[in-house]
């Protein structure tokens, strides 16, 4: 992977991450699931955050960002706190993937930044209910 | 590899930390034990990226440590490898809260240095590895962390 394309596949994640948070959100009641509605928008923030920034980084490479799809499949039909709140971590575990991606593919500021998500994005799965592993964001492993 | 090699000992000096602890604390084994598989396997990863030769104090010849974790740790019944790889004494502290923390504080320093090599490795696909290593760190320190440990 170049690191233009690490940059993409990760603009890539970002979009859908910021997709299933939105529809998340949604279904989640402020007044009923407040800790859950907190984690939520604050990690809604968070990749929107990324997403501008994964934009500028691609613009500063010299290509034009890749666009956001119309919609991405929810990997369930979430409903219920546990359920939404595994979707959530679903969402965080395939961008610690995407993270850990680009900081092999990249070097310098760029990856500085790959690995400062990759940290943030494992803090935050522990909050959705996740266990610590021994290598977040590397599957073979 | 000069990274792989000094990445080796830092993980060496945290796995003596927790072996220390869970002596000293063996309420705390339990819980420090997810930490200490996650060291385990840094340290599998991380033994196979260093050259034969090269000295990062393996845990396996305690003889090559001249000062070792259980001296400074008086309730410790016997020797351990785990705590025998580290060059310095592993001090742990006698309430548990304090033990906890100072855990916590090793995991984020050594998050820290992991992040550090992983910026600095000229190999992408070591990057990679230490940079998800230096997560792993970050995560148990999260959760070792003694104000976040009371909640869950």
């Amino acid at each position: 992977m170049t690191p233009l394309e690490a940059l993409q596949a990760t603009l890539t994640g970002e979009h859908a991450a910021i997709y299933v948070y939105g529809v998340v959100g949604g279904r989640v009641s402020a007044s009923a699931q407040a800790e859950l509605a907190e984690q939520v928008r604050a990690a809604y923030t968070i990749h929107r955050g990324r997403r501008d920034q994964l934009m500028a980084m691609v613009r500063a490479a010299g290509a034009d960002p890749v666009p956001a799809e119309v919609s991405y499949e929810l990997p369930n039909p979430a409903s219920t706190s546990a359920q939404l709140r595994r979707v959530a971590r679903e969402v965080e575990q395939r961008c610690a993937a995407v993270y850990a991606d680009m900081v092999g593919s990249t070097s310098g500021a760029n990856r500085q930044w790959a690995l400062d998500a990759l940290e943030d994005t494992s803090v935050r799965m522990l909050d959705l209910g996740a266990d610590p592993e021994p290598f977040p964001g590397v599957e073979e492993l | 590899m000069a990274i792989a090699a000094s990445a080796l000992a830092e993980q060496q000096v945290v796995l003596a930390l927790l072996g220390a602890t869970g002596q000293r604390h063996p309420r705390l084994v339990a819980r420090l034990a997810p930490a200490v598989e996650a060291h385990e396997a840094h340290v599998a990863v991380l033994a196979d990226a260093v050259p034969e030769g090269v000295d990062v104090t393996p845990s396996s010849s305690p003889s090559s440590s001249p000062s070792t974790g259980p001296s400074s740790s008086p309730r410790s019944p016997s020797p351990s490898a785990e705590t025998s790889s580290s060059g310095a004494p592993v001090r742990v502290p006698g309430r548990r809260s304090a033990a906890m923390a100072a855990v916590a504080r090793a995991e984020r320093e050594l998050g820290t240095t992991l992040k550090r090599h992983a910026f600095k490795a000229e190999s992408g696909a070591f990057a990679r590895v230490l940079g998800s290593m230096a997560a792993a760190a970050a995560q148990n320190a999260a959760v070792l962390d003694t104000a976040r440990g009371a909640r869950s």
